[in-house]
C-alpha cells in the first residue's frame, strides 16, 4: 500500500517545502525519517538552488543549515505575497506644504522632517500625527540628521546641538553639545548613542550623547563631505580620500577622488557603497580584506537614480548561502540587486518592474533586505520584489488619489523597510503624504518569537550539547547579545525611561521654569506646576498600573505609553484651563 | 487524432488529443512522432506501465476538466506555489489516501505540473497545524523513534562540527 513515506524523496521534500517552520518541528518528531529528511541540508540546498536559482546570498536566518534557510525564506516570501495589508494613509500637514524630506521609525513613532526644518510626530498604530516641532531654535544651520531618538543640528558657526525626539522633550528646546567646532559645520550622523560631526576645516567630533562631551576629535586634511559612525568608528569622506576612523584599530586611509552623491556604509557588514549617478563603489573595510573594492558602472546614458543597502547584519561566511549584504541599484527604471560578498560585476537580479499605472511610471526611491526589495514609484505605487529572482511579490498600495496632492506627478521620495529581515512593515514618503504599510500577518513580537522557539525547538534541545562544542562561536554571539543589552540599556537612560519620583517633580519644575521664561502669567504657571505635582502624587498613590491592566498584546504599546501620555493631557488639560481664565 | 492510454492493468482509455497533452510525457511522445491532426482515423496507443486503471481514470478527469486551462508559466515555479489550491482541484482530490498518493505519483511520472503541485499541496494542509502525535495517526506512521535517535543526534553533530 502506498503511504506518506513510500513516496519518492524527492515528492516528500515537495510536499514538506509547502509547511511553514513551524509545522517543521512537528513532522520531523513524528518520524525518524522526516527527521532527517528535514535536517538534511542537501536537500534543501538542491531545492534551494531549484526554487531560487542561487545557492549564494544573503542569508535570512543565518543558520548553516539550507533547510532552515529554505523555510524562514520560502515562509518569508509567502507573508508578503499574502492578501491581508494594511496601508495607512497619513497626511503630514506642514506649512506651507513643504516637501517631506527623511524619515526615521521607531514602532510605533515615526519622525518626519520637511524641507522647513519643521519635524512632524506621527502616530502610525494610531494612524494619526502626534505633535510638531521646530528641528532647532538656533540660526544659520548648515545640516542636520534624524536619528530615532534625536535630532541634531549644526550651524555656520560651529554649533552643534541636539533635540530628543521622546515624548516628554518634544516642547523642549535643542540642547547645545559642549564643544563647539571652529568652523562650518558640513555633516552630521547620530545614532542612538553618538553623535558624529564634520567641519569645514576637517576636524572630526564623536560625541556622547548622555554626557553631551566630546569623546574622540579627529583632525583630516581638508573639508569633509559626508560621514556616517557606529560607536567608535567613523568612515569620513574628504575631496580626496576616505578615512576609516576607529579609536581602538587606528586610522587608514582609502584614497577616493571622485564625487559623492550616494554614501552609505553597514558597520557590522564593514562595507562602504560610495559613488555618484554613473559608478558605484563597494570598499570593504574589515580588517582581513581592508580596502579590498569592486564597482558597478552603468550602461551608456543610464543614471543611479537610487541605492538602497541592507543593514545592521554582520556577515558571517560560515552560513548556508554564504551571507553577504544585499545592495539594490536603480537606474533608469530598472532594479538591479547585487550581493556585495559575490561583487558588483554581476547582480543577482536585473529586473524591469512593472507596476499597473495609468500615468508615467518612474521608480524614485528602493529599500532592500535580505528577502525582498521594495520600489517606490511615481504616485506613491510601492511595488514588493523578491530578491533572489525579482518575481513580483505583491503592489502594496494603490497610486493615491490626485486630490491628495494637487499636482500632477508626485514622487515616492523616500522609502524604508522595517529593521529587522523578519519585518513585513515599513513606510513610504509620497510628496507631503506618509504611508505606512504592513503586510501579512501583523508583525507583533509574538509571532516573530514563535518563530524563533521552533527554529530552536526543530534543532532540538540536543543541539545545546553541540554549541558547547563550538563554544568559540556562542562566546561570540554572547559577546554581541552583551553589547546590544548594553546599548539598550544606555537608550533606556537616554530616553529617561527610568527616571523616578524626583526626577519627574524636577522635571515638572524645569518645565515651569521655562515657561515662565516665555512669559506666561504666573497664575496659569502655578496651576499648571499644582495640576502636575497633583497627578505625580495621585499616579504614585494608585496600586500598580502594570499589574491592573490586561496583558493582552494590543494594549502592549498602549502600556508603555501610559505615563506619558497621562502626563501630556494633563499638561494641555492646564493649560487649557489657564487660557479660559484669562 | 484521438489517443487511446493504456494502464498497467491493460485497461485503454480514450480521449482527445488536447486532454492527453496535458500530460508533458505523451505531449513529448506526440511531438517526437511528428504527427499532424489532419488524419482524424488515426489512432494511436500509450503505454503507460506504472499507472493502474482506476488511477488513470482520475488523472484523465482531471485532465478533461483542465483541458482549457491555462496554467502559469512553467518557469515560474514559485507563484503556483504560494497560490492555494483551487476549489474544484480540492474537491476532486478528496479521495482516501492511497488514492491520493496515486494520484500524485502518477501526475509525476505522466509530468503533468498543476496536478503533482495540487496533490502537494493537499498533503501539505493534512500536515498544518498537527501534533507529531496526529501526523503519525493520520499517516498511518509507526513511531520508531528511540533506536534511530542516536543516529540523528549524530547526524545533526556531523553538520554543525564539519563547517
Amino acid at each position: 500500500m502506498a503511504s506518506l513515506l513510500s513516496l519518492p524523496l524527492e515528492i516528500v521534500v515537495r510536499i514538506l517545502g509547502q509547511l511553514d517552520v513551524a509545522d517543521l518541528e512537528n513532522v520531523s518528531k513524528s518520524s525518524p525519517i522526516f527527521e532527517e529528511i528535514v535536517n538534511d541540508s542537501e536537500i534543501w540546498r538542491t531545492q534551494f538552488k531549484r526554487q531560487f536559482g542561487v545557492t549564494e546570498f544573503s542569508s535570512l536566518t543565518r543558520s548553516k543549515n539550507f533547510s532552515e534557510e529554505f523555510f524562514a525564506r520560502s515562509q518569508m516570501l509567502r507573508r508578503w505575497a499574502r492578501d491581508t495589508k494594511i496601508t495607512k494613509i497619513i497626511k503630514v500637514a506642514t506649512f506651507p506644504y513643504a516637501m517631506l524630506c527623511d524619515v526615521k521609525m521607531v514602532y510605533p513613532r515615526c519622525f518626519v522632517k520637511d524641507a522647513s526644518d519643521i519635524i512632524t510626530v506621527v502616530n502610525v498604530s494610531k494612524g494619526k500625527m502626534e505633535a510638531q516641532l521646530s528641528a532647532s531654535s538656533l540660526n544659520g544651520l548648515t545640516t542636520q540628521c534624524l536619528s530615532p531618538t534625536d535630532s541634531v543640528v549644526g550651524t555656520i558657526n560651529g554649533v552643534i546641538a541636539r533635540h530628543q525626539l521622546q515624548q516628554r522633550f518634544y516642547y523642549a528646546n535643542d540642547k547645545p553639545f559642549d564643544k563647539k567646532h571652529p568652523s562650518k559645520v558640513t555633516c552630521i550622523y547620530s545614532n542612538e548613542t553618538h553623535c558624529y560631526s564634520g567641519d569645514d576645516k576637517g576636524n572630526i567630533f564623536v560625541s556622547d550623547f548622555k554626557t553631551m562631551k566630546v569623546e574622540h576629535e579627529y583632525k583630516l586634511n581638508g573639508s569633509v563631505q559626508c560621514l556616517k559612525g557606529c560607536r567608535d568608528s567613523v568612515i569620513a569622506v574628504t575631496k580626496t580620500d576616505m578615512h576609516v576612523l576607529c579609536s581602538s584599530r587606528g586610522t587608514s586611509v582609502i584614497p577616493f577622488d571622485e564625487y559623492v552623491d550616494f554614501f552609505k556604509v553597514d558597520f557590522e557588514g564593514e562595507v562602504i557603497i560610495v559613488g555618484h549617478e554613473t559608478q558605484l563603489w563597494a570598499y570593504s573595510f574589515a580588517s582581513s580584506s581592508f580596502g579590498r573594492s569592486t564597482s558597478f558602472k552603468v550602461n551608456g546614458s543610464d543614471h543611479i537614480t537610487g541605492v538602497s543597502l541592507e543593514t545592521r547584519k554582520p556577515c558571517d561566511a560560515r552560513v548556508a548561502g554564504g551571507d553577504g549584504l544585499n545592495l539594490a541599484v536603480v537606474t533608469d527604471n530598472r532594479l538591479l540587486i547585487f550581493n556585495i560578498r559575490r561583487g558588483l560585476d554581476k547582480p543577482l537580479t536585473d529586473i524591469m518592474p512593472t507596476l499597473d499605472t495609468k500615468r508615467g511610471f518612474r521608480i524614485n526611491s528602493v529599500a532592500v533586505n535580505a528577502t525582498v526589495a521594495l520600489v517606490g514609484c511615481s504616485d506613491g505605487l510601492i511595488g514588493c520584489f523578491e530578491v533572489l529572482t525579482g518575481r513580483r511579490l505583491c503592489i502594496i498600495n494603490k497610486a493615491l488619489p490626485m486630490r491628495y496632492f494637487g499636482v500632477r506627478d508626485v514622487s515616492t521620495s523616500h522609502i524604508f523597510l522595517g529593521g529587522n529581515n523578519e519585518d513585513t512593515f515599513g513606510g513610504a514618503i509620497v510628496g507631503n503624504i506618509m504611508i505606512y504599510f504592513q503586510v501579512g500577518d501583523l508583525k507583533v513580537p509574538a509571532s516573530k518569537k514563535k518563530g524563533k522557539k521552533s527554529v530552536n525547538g526543530l534543532i532540538g534541545e540536543r543541539k545545546n550539547a553541540i554549541h558547547k562544542v563550538i563554544k568559540n562561536e556562542v562566546d561570540e554571539i554572547d559577546y554581541r547579545h552583551q553589547l546590544q543589552d548594553a546599548e539598550d540599556e544606555l537608550r533606556s537612560r537616554y530616553n529617561g525611561d527610568d527616571l523616578t519620583q524626583e526626577e519627574e517633580i524636577e522635571l515638572a519644575m524645569v518645565l515651569n521654569q521655562s515657561m515662565q521664561e516665555q512669559s506666561i502669567d504666573n497664575e496659569s504657571v502655578s496651576s499648571l506646576t499644582d495640576s502636575i505635582l497633583e497627578q505625580i502624587i495621585s499616579d504614585s498613590t494608585e496600586p500598580d498600573i502594570e499589574s491592573t491592566e490586561p496583558t493582552n498584546s494590543s494594549a502592549h504599546h498602549f502600556d508603555d505609553d501610559y505615563n506619558d501620555e497621562e502626563f501630556e493631557r494633563h499638561l494641555e488639560e492646564a493649560l487649557r484651563r489657564s487660557v479660559l481664565d484669562n | 487524432m484521438s489517443i487511446s492510454i493504456i494502464s498497467s492493468d491493460g485497461e485503454p482509455f480514450k480521449v482527445e488529443r488536447k486532454v492527453a497533452e496535458r500530460s508533458v510525457l505523451i505531449k513529448n511522445m506526440l511531438g517526437d512522432l511528428g504527427n499532424d491532426d489532419d488524419d482524424d482515423d488515426e489512432s494511436f496507443e500509450v503505454p503507460i506501465p506504472n499507472v493502474r486503471g482506476s488511477v488513470l481514470q482520475k488523472i484523465l478527469e482531471w485532465c478533461e476538466h483542465h483541458k482549457d486551462t491555462a496554467f502559469p508559466d512553467d518557469e515560474d515555479d514559485d507563484s503556483r506555489k504560494s497560490a492555494p489550491v483551487e476549489e474544484w482541484d480540492r474537491e476532486f482530490l478528496r479521495v482516501d489516501q492511497e488514492m491520493l498518493y496515486e494520484i500524485i505519483l502518477g501526475a509525476n511520472y505522466l509530468n503533468i505540473r498543476p496536478l503533482l503541485d495540487a496533490g502537494c499541496k493537499v498533503v501539505a494542509e493534512m500536515i498544518r497545524g498537527k501534533t507529531p502525535e496526529e501526523i503519525r495517526r493520520t499517516f498511518n506512521i509507526v513511531n520508531d523513534f528511540s533506536p534511530e535517535e542516536e543516529a540523528a543526534i549524530k547526524r545533526e553533530n556531523e553538520w554543525a562540527e564539519d563547517r
